[in-house]
């Protein structure tokens, strides 16, 4: 297993500790998001680290081999690639329909008074809606060009 | 398309994951092609041929084509 796996692991482990000193010795707001985040960089960076003795044992080596060549098989493979392409388009017009709808019943909900300020949410929901579409045309183009 | 591609495989006495990792893609992938249900890239039709000594038209028969129509005529 290569070497910049296990340092990946030990840089987590490390974010993850500044975290928790941030969250121990800081008294703030953001206190229970620290611990997320110290939560969410130490349970990644441990487990490379376990991943990486482990499968570097000796008996370990031709499984790990095995499982890493399927893996690149499976990655590069077309029809997964196929797949991929179509569930991700799909996806985002799923995301893109449901950014419509949304906007139309927050503005009901704002209107008939079951949702105090409809209006931050409402804006925000066009916000991500232009995103998205002008994120798909720049993805598009800047794909276009590598053809 | 219709394709030759199991019949080879079997007479090569291999089975579909043996014939994928020879072909480096996954055995959902050969299946797919075996039964039609997908139709391979010209760069994986030519790694086909290539393991088989074949060349693309005698594994892959397009229907419909110019050499199809051909192929009847004759």
């Amino acid at each position: 297993m290569k070497k910049s796996y296990l340092s990946k692991g030990i840089v987590l482990v490390m974010i993850g500790i500044c975290f928790i000193l941030a969250a121990v010795f800081t008294e703030n707001v953001i206190d229970g998001l620290l611990w997320g985040l110290a939560g969410g960089a130490l349970g990644p960076g441990i487990a490379r680290i376990i991943q990486y003795f482990y499968w570097s044992a000796p008996k370990n080596q031709e499984r790990y081999r095995e499982i890493q060549e399927q893996q690149d098989i499976n990655l590069h493979d077309e029809l997964n690639e196929k797949l991929r392409d179509k569930s991700g388009r799909i996806a985002y017009h799923i995301g893109l329909l449901i950014i419509c709808i949304s906007e139309v019943v927050f503005s009901l909900l704002g209107k008939t008074g079951v949702i105090t300020d409809h209006r931050v949410i409402v804006l925000y929901l066009f916000g991500l809606l232009v995103f998205q579409i002008v994120a798909g045309i720049i993805a598009y183009n800047l794909l276009r060009k590598r053809y | 398309m219709e394709n030759r591609v199991e019949k080879l495989r079997k007479e090569r006495g291999l089975n579909q994951e043996e014939f994928a990792k020879a072909i480096r893609v996954s055995r959902q992938t050969v299946s797919s092609i075996e039964t039609g249900k997908y139709n391979p890239s010209l760069d994986l039709a030519f790694t086909i041929a290539d393991f088989f000594g074949k060349t693309i038209e005698e594994i892959f028969i397009h229907k419909g084509g110019a050499g199809d129509e051909k192929e009847l005529s004759e």
